[in-house]
């Protein structure tokens, strides 16, 4: 009985030591793989009272960022375009009191105020093993050109949304990379939500915005 | 004789996982407090409070372990406040208090409380007072390493002795919505020393520092909305 309790006992140790190195040295090597999705809230703000359309290209729907330095162990891929159509729709359509999502920039056959059309022009990562401080960053720019409905170029506007949660929040001795990576690039996501919306604050916008909106809005 | 060598090789291996377990035993951690009061304070029976993260762009940003722990605490016990935690808070109120543009101080607070909707809200929903965290706990004089490996027999393991001193420093600044105005701040610094021995199995002495500021932080906070008689 003492030698089946022994045995058991020995195995079980032995499981527990390989189980911790297995833990610590995992932690060595983690690349990512995120899909992100985000889900952003009601914005607490007077809509325009006007229709729009978004247009959204293939390109952007579909936008996969690679790591384009990998190291051994250590590539990160972000599906960030999987996501787009949502924090656009809820963006724009806490701005605007209807959006139209068109199939072409043409909107002969449809009745808007505008069109939007968003592009991410890059978009970059940082770790706390790569930078040296504690956080996991997500850097993503935008270009957002609005045309008036016969396809004419109001404004575009370039914004650079950035996103970072703290390592801390992802595990002391194992990081759940992928985890801290999404997060990131949800607050990125969140961020460039919050920059869209304040472009449109009468201090923000420029006039010929101004110019096109109709009002009232309380921004 | 085999039979003795596996319970003596059993006896130590038993030893050393259960002292992994024990991650309870804690290293030394010394707390201290301060309190600056710039106003009375007391809450109703129908309002709360919201515990928010002063999240900067540039910064060092506050864990959310942090702000849920403190949240958590302070919506515990006799004494307890109800609280908005700061997702809700901030996904009701948003975009206003995005990292990017939430109100600094309390002038900018009051900038945005004009706005209908966001004055509407806030007292619809009893909000008395914000409570803005903001610190971090930090490693410093990090020594000594652990190194793992896999031995012969395919057996791995840790040698090594690690070991590091941290600091937890957190602040909680309090402002009136009610009165518009800044009554008080808060804080709370802890220092502990925490170390990992390895032989064969790594054995973490972990100085919760970080945990100790969160009772002691949610503890002062409690105390200073309740009891908050200007002196």
């Amino acid at each position: 009985m003492k030698n089946i309790f022994s045995k058991l006992l020995a195995r079980w140790c032995v499981r527990a030591t390989c189980l911790s190195a297995f833990f610590i040295l995992w932690g060595c090597a983690s690349g990512a793989y995120v899909v992100p999705s985000v889900s952003i809230p009601s914005s607490l703000i007077d809509a325009f009272p006007m229709t729009v359309g978004i247009y959204y290209s293939e390109e952007f729907k579909t936008y996969v960022y690679e790591d384009p330095n990998p190291k051994r162990g250590q590539k990160y891929v972000i599906e960030l375009g999987s996501n787009q159509e949502q924090v656009f729709n809820s963006t724009i359509g806490g701005l605007f009191e209807k959006v139209i999502s068109l199939e072409s920039l043409d909107s002969t056959n449809v009745e808007v105020d505008g069109i939007f059309k968003p592009e991410i022009v890059s978009m970059d990562l940082n770790t706390p093993a790569r930078s040296g401080s504690d956080y996991y960053e997500v850097y993503v720019r935008y270009n957002i050109q609005l045309f008036d409905p016969e396809g004419n170029e109001l404004h575009k506007w370039t914004i650079g949304a950035y996103g970072k949660v703290n390592r801390r929040d992802y595990g002391s001795v194992m990081e759940r990379t992928s985890d801290a990576l999404q997060q990131a690039t949800e607050n990125a996501l969140r961020d460039a939500s919050t920059l869209i919306i304040n472009n449109f604050n009468p201090r923000q916008r420029p006039v010929v915005v101004s110019n096109w909106l109709k009002p009232p809005s309380q921004l | 004789m085999k039979r003795l060598k596996d319970w003596t090789l059993s006896s130590v291996m038993l030893s050393l996982v259960s002292l992994t377990g024990l991650l309870a035993l804690q290293g030394c951690v010394q707390t201290t407090q301060e309190e600056f009061r710039e106003a009375n304070t007391g809450i109703g029976e129908d309002q709360i409070i919201a515990i928010l993260r002063r999240a900067s762009l540039m910064g060092e940003n506050t864990e959310q372990a942090f702000i849920d722990c403190v949240t958590e605490r302070t919506a515990k016990g006799r004494d307890k406040i109800d609280v908005i935690s700061n997702q809700e808070f901030i996904d009701t109120f948003f975009p206003w208090f995005e990292p990017r543009i939430a109100p600094t101080d309390i002038d900018k607070l009051k900038d945005i409380a004009h706005n209908d909707k966001i004055k509407d809200r806030l007292e619809s929903l009893g909000i008395r007072y914000l409570v803005w965290i903001d610190g971090t706990t930090k490693r410093i004089n990090q020594n000594g390493s652990v190194q793992c490996a896999v031995a012969t027999g395919g057996i791995p393991a840790c040698f090594g002795f690690l070991s590091w001193r941290a600091e937890s420093v957190y602040e909680a600044v309090i402002w009136d919505v009610e009165r518009s105005i800044s009554v008080g701040k808060l804080s709370s610094e802890s220092k502990g020393m925490s170390f990992v021995p390895a032989v064969v199995i790594p054995i973490p002495f972990i100085a919760r520092t970080q945990s100790s500021a969160c009772s002691s932080l949610a503890d002062q906070l409690k105390a200073f909305i309740e009891d908050g008689q200007e002196e």
